[in-house]
């Protein structure tokens, strides 16, 4: 009897988790957005600058985000791209700002957050801890923004094919703010 | 008796040689280029006007200050920190040339190690030659720290004033670690100071401090802005991005000395270092072609930095308002088509 009871309570589990993984996938990210940083590298300055000086869309960003910023959050905007200097910054390592990154997007998608993966920085922001960081954020975001010079392996194709994502490839870097923005349109 | 008065013969030479030196050394004066200024500049004067210790020293340097019409920022563009990063030099060449300003301020200092334009390192030019419409022109080629003859010796390890942040000895020559300077210090160290002066005392808004590093290095063709400047760095990026030319974007790092850091952090400024690309910096320099190098051609590297000062002039309008309006200069199709050749005097 009580075997059962844990069946029925584990499908229903997963039938819930299904319908809210549906749910978050076909939700269109929407404001207020969060914007934050999976690598602390400067590309979260350059996607700062345009969506918010180029595009006014008035969306904070908090580098170092963190579960309790996430408040009353429906989008959350994770730009992609390790720094060792700017982890050093930081005053973190990449083990700390991995966990840091697990916690808050697990966290996004306990609260049906919709997740926006952005990586604007090219070659030379794949790789290492960059792709460490990639294979974290992919499963839980439902859309990629991604500029075409760090998607020269197709990495991306393959986790939004994997991962029931929407990637949007865009040629250079002045593209990737105006695609982001079509986004909550 | 006779051992000991040899030692002190001996001794007496020494100490003869080295007040030699040591005087040779404090008056060798300051190297003199060939740089015709253009209808833009409004003042020429030495950096020792700024910290009087350094006038008719090796590391004095000329001054180019360009005012505009209407009032603005001072912008202060330095080429030739380290004597061999060609393309720095060359553009604050043709910033003196050429640039007119409309409103603000431009202070520019082409050669601002001048005893490091004074000797090339091994395997490398010390000049490089450019066709103008008046004539072929030479521009050193020097190296990346003081020249040993005006700074010697070296320490076995230099500590940098005021934070003791230790370097490696030969850093003592080196412009790039020793700021913001002591008055007191080694010649570099002066320099440094004179340079600190010169920011404080005319106000300067934003500092650009123009470099090359080896095509291969991380450093190259990227901005590095000091911590409070990155949303500076960042609209450049973008705004470069849009008009066709990619430079990555970087914080200073903790290491100490550095002039993007030590102005960041001790002045008003915003203050920026620009890389470029120069095969002359690279691991292996043999037969590398610093002016016609098919990768990185110096056209091209020039272009860049001009192209990105404008564009963090630019920013710093945006964001902090006030404008530093420059005309005049070439743009990057224009110095690829016609070479800088065509834009010097």
């Amino acid at each position: 009897m009580v075997k059962k009871a844990v069946v029925v309570a584990l499908s229903c589990t997963f039938i819930v988790g299904v319908f809210l993984g549906v749910g978050s996938a076909s939700e269109k990210p929407a404001m207020p957005a969060l914007l934050t940083s999976a690598g602390q590298s400067t590309d979260i300055l350059i996607v700062n600058v345009m969506l918010n000086r180029k595009l006014d869309m008035k969306i904070p960003s908090v580098a170092l985000a963190k579960a309790e910023d996430l408040t009353g959050i429906k989008t959350l905007i994770v730009v992609v791209g390790l720094s060792n200097k700017g982890l050093g910054s930081a005053g973190l390592d990449l083990n700390a700002e991995t966990a840091r990154v697990k916690s808050l997007v697990e966290y996004a998608k306990q609260q049906g957050i919709t997740v926006v993966l952005v990586h604007t920085g090219g070659a030379q922001r794949r790789g290492g801890g960059s792709d460490q960081l990639i294979s974290l954020v992919a499963p839980v975001a439902e859309y990629y923004v991604v500029v075409k010079a760090g998607n020269a392996d197709k990495l991306f194709d393959k986790l939004a094919a994997a991962n029931k994502a929407q990637l949007v490839e865009v040629e250079t870097l002045a593209d990737a703010g105006p695609a982001i923005q079509k986004l909550f349109q | 008796m006779r051992g000991s008065h040899c030692r002190i013969l001996g001794f007496s030479l020494v100490v003869l040689f080295a007040a030699v030196v040591s005087v040779a050394a404090a008056s060798r004066p300051p190297a003199a280029h060939d740089i015709r200024p253009g209808a833009g500049l409004s003042e020429e004067v030495w950096l020792s006007e700024y910290f009087p210790a350094i006038a008719g020293t090796a590391v004095d340097t000329k001054v180019y200050v360009m005012n505009g019409s209407k009032p603005g920022p001072t912008a202060l563009i330095l080429g030739g920190t380290h004597g061999d990063e060609i393309a720095g030099i060359m553009a604050a060449v043709l910033l003196v040339e050429r640039a007119v300003v409309d409103s603000g301020r431009l202070i520019v200092i082409p050669h601002t190690n001048n005893s490091a334009s004074t000797y090339a390192g091994p395997g490398l030019p010390t000049r490089i030659e450019m066709r103008t419409p008046s004539g072929l022109r030479y521009f050193a080629y020097g190296s990346r720290r003081t020249n040993p003859i005006d700074q010697e010796p070296d320490p076995e390890a230099f500590f940098h004033y005021p934070t003791g942040y230790k370097w490696p000895g030969e850093e003592a020559r080196n412009l790039d670690r020793v700021h913001p300077g002591k008055p007191d210090g080694n010649l570099t160290q002066q320099l440094a100071h004179a340079l600190f002066q010169l920011i404080t005392v005319e106000e300067v808004g934003i500092a650009i401090d123009l470099h090359e590093a080896g095509p291969g290095s991380r450093l190259a063709y990227m901005i590095i802005a000091s911590p409070k400047s990155t949303d500076l760095g960042a609209l450049a990026v973008v705004n470069l991005e849009t008009n066709g030319v990619r430079m990555q974007l970087e914080q200073s790092s903790s290491d100490r000395g550095l002039s993007h850091r030590e102005w960041g952090d001790r002045t008003p400024a915003d203050a920026f270092v620009v890389e470029t690309a120069n095969p002359g910096q690279a691991r292996d320099v043999t037969g590398a072609d610093v002016v016609n190098d098919p990768a990185n051609p110096l056209n091209y590297r020039v272009g860049i930095q001009l192209a990105t000062v404008q564009a963090l002039l630019e920013a710093y309008a945006d964001i902090r308002g006030g404008t530093v309006g420059i005309s005049g200069l070439p743009t990057m199709a224009e110095l690829k088509t016609n070479g800088i050749g065509a834009y010097l005097r």
